[in-house]
């Protein structure tokens, strides 16, 4: 289950980046238009980090 | 929401059983709902800037969701919003923000019903609204008083039922949302939309105004925190990722309608191709069910969910609903022991032992509102009194209207009240506190202002007058619903002898011990008491 959950996770910030890295791309004509387009990948990558960063703390409090 | 008196026998008290998972979900179920009524509106109202009008309400809700995670692992206390204002503002303001409150939760029960039924008219379609306008309202109304008996026989969704549907949520708007992005999301035609569609200062207020009530209901985690073990530890951890959620789901679905490639074409009666999120304004019908049209048209995950995306809406509407009834009467109940309502909010159905008064008060309130709404559908005459007092607003229209000034109205006090809490109570623990904080020094202890707080209040605030100033209904029935009940609580006061402009007395120390000791976390209950001896010897030795 938590492997799953880890993988969720890191399934986030992989799509947040695809979703940022593919507006950026069209950043020179668009400007601030891509703005939230951009907010919306990097909240995707944040919520998989937070995730991750939960589940390695959860390993290691089991670890201790 | 004030400190109860504490008496010999301890009373019972809320069982501490919900888990994060439940935490989560509870708030989900809540929340998570809004985007299901909220996208189809902005879109009609911001067209090209919907996902500029989501994000700008979305950084506002990101603060907010920051407060109330903050006062709820603070103060884990089932009173919500008006109890933390009660707390830091004092009677009149918490009564003025309670009484916002429930507003927003009567116009939920309305509001979610409406939009339950529109989602169900997506595979049965005698229930259109525009086809059959009486069977869409009585089937609204039944389903408000229907809530209204099972609310009032004490029967509520279990908070396993609610993580069952926030689960399934979750996974299938993840689906809808990752095969949409993969195979119909053009990041050109998103731009160019926002390029030729952009929409005009007067709209683009309109739909950031519309834009906050994809996230009304944070009010459910400091209702869950009484009943969560642990709620200062478990609290921020689930806040953190249903705040994220509700956000990605936000911005995710108005840049997907911005830019996405439908799969079956979009044609308008003259046979023109439309983009997807043409189909929207000056279409009530399908403003109603925006994600099960979307869901629709995302490339083959859209097959199976134009199927079960409508009952998965209509569900978790339903949840939202019924959250509206039992919100609503609860508030009135905790508001009316703290003397901030008259006392026949308190009274229990002697079978059920439900405060029976308060649901059947704010349904049958939700009723009024509904036949409000209603109006110019079923009878088209009293359109040219819509058209000329409210600039023609839909049904949906106007129960937004209220919604929206309804949240931005408590918000705003909440964000005061974080602020006020943080000066007038420094020595309360906070596990989690906002990031971000200007140092001062406020009767000789140290404490933060909380930055983002204050930008956060501006930011509802201007969301405030965005929507005084865009809806022709919510300027004039939202004042006047604080207008009216002010009068009313200045008259109660004065009939139970009571201070009309200031405070009762009230051993905030006292309770937010008892808070503490019921709630688990014993290390915090120490650290209060020792957080206030400290203060004590400080005082007297200043003295």
């Amino acid at each position: 289950m938590l492997m799953l959950r880890a993988g969720f996770a890191a399934g986030f910030v992989v799509f947040g980046s695809i979703v940022v890295v593919r507006l950026l791309a069209f950043a020179p004509q668009a400007g601030f238009k891509i703005v939230p387009g951009v907010v919306l990948g990097l909240a995707m990558i944040g919520l998989g980090v937070h995730r991750i960063a939960l589940i390695v703390r959860r390993l290691r409090n089991a670890d201790a | 929401m004030a400190q109860p008196p504490i008496p010999q026998t301890r009373p019972p008290q809320l069982r501490r059983a919900v888990t994060p998972w439940g935490s989560f979900s509870w708030g989900y179920s809540d929340v998570g709902a809004d985007i299901f009524i909220g996208l189809g509106l902005v879109l009609a109202a911001a067209a090209g800037a919907s996902n500029v009008a989501f994000l700008f309400a979305g950084i506002v809700y990101v603060c907010i969701g920051l407060a109330y995670t903050e006062l709820a692992a603070a103060y884990p206390f089932a009173g919500g919003g008006p109890y933390f204002v009660l707390r830091g503002l004092g009677d009149v303001f918490g009564f003025i923000a309670g009484w916002a409150v429930l507003l927003d939760f009567t116009i939920d029960i309305t509001i979610f019903a409406w939009s339950c039924i529109d989602y169900s008219s997506q595979l049965l379609p005698m229930l259109v609204g525009s086809a059959h306008p009486w069977v869409h309202f009585l089937a609204v109304l039944g389903l408000i008083v229907a809530l209204c008996f099972l609310n009032v026989m004490g029967v509520r969704e279990s908070t396993a039922f609610n993580g069952i549907v926030a689960g399934i949520d979750v996974l299938s708007e993840t689906a809808i949302l990752c095969f949409g992005f993969l195979f119909a999301f053009r990041p050109e035609l998103l731009i160019h939309t926002m390029q030729a569609s952009w929409p005009s200062p007067y709209h683009l207020m309109l739909g950031t105004s519309l834009a906050i009530i994809s996230f009304v209901g944070l009010e459910s985690i400091s209702q869950a925190a009484q009943e969560t073990y642990r709620p200062a530890s478990v609290i921020p951890r689930t806040s953190v990722a249903l705040i994220l959620t509700i956000l990605i789901f936000a911005l995710a679905y108005s840049n997907l309608a911005l830019g996405m490639q439908p799969w079956h074409p979009i044609l308008d009666a003259h046979g023109h191709h439309l983009q997807f999120w043409q189909i929207f304004p000056h279409d009530q019908d399908n403003q109603g069910k925006a994600v099960a049209l979307l869901a629709a048209q995302v490339p083959y995950w859209g097959a199976l969910a134009s199927l079960y995306v409508p009952v998965l809406g209509a569900i978790l509407l339903l949840i939202s609903s019924n959250s509206g009834v039992f919100g609503s009467s609860r508030i009135a109940y905790s508001m009316s022991r703290a003397d901030l309502l008259p006392s026949i909010f308190q009274r229990i159905h002697a079978r059920f032992r439900t405060p029976a008064v308060s649901i059947f008060a704010f349904c049958g309130l939700a009723a009024v509102t509904l036949m409000f709404a209603a109006l110019p559908s079923l009878f088209p005459r009293a359109m040219s009194l819509y058209v000329r007092l409210f600039h023609g607003e839909s049904g949906l229209d106007f129960l937004a209207d209220l919604y929206a000034f309804g949240a931005a109205t408590s918000y705003s006090f909440v964000f005061v009240a974080l602020i006020a809490l943080r000066l007038v109570d420094p020595f309360s623990p906070r596990k989690f506190k906002i990031p971000v904080n200007w140092p001062v020094r406020f009767r000789g202890e140290n404490t933060g202002i909380p930055i983002i707080g204050i930008f956060g209040f501006i930011g509802i605030f201007s969301i405030l007058v965005f929507t005084l100033m865009t809806h022709p209904i919510g300027r004039i029935a939202g004042p006047a619903w604080l207008a009216l009940g002010f009068i009313l609580y200045l008259i109660y006061r004065r009939h139970r002898g009571l201070p009309l402009f200031r405070s009762q007395k009230h051993d905030w120390q006292r309770h937010q011990m008892e808070i503490l000791r019921t709630s688990g976390d014993l290390e915090l209950l120490d650290q209060y008491t020792a957080n206030l001896k400290a203060a004590a010897e400080r005082k007297k030795a200043g003295a």
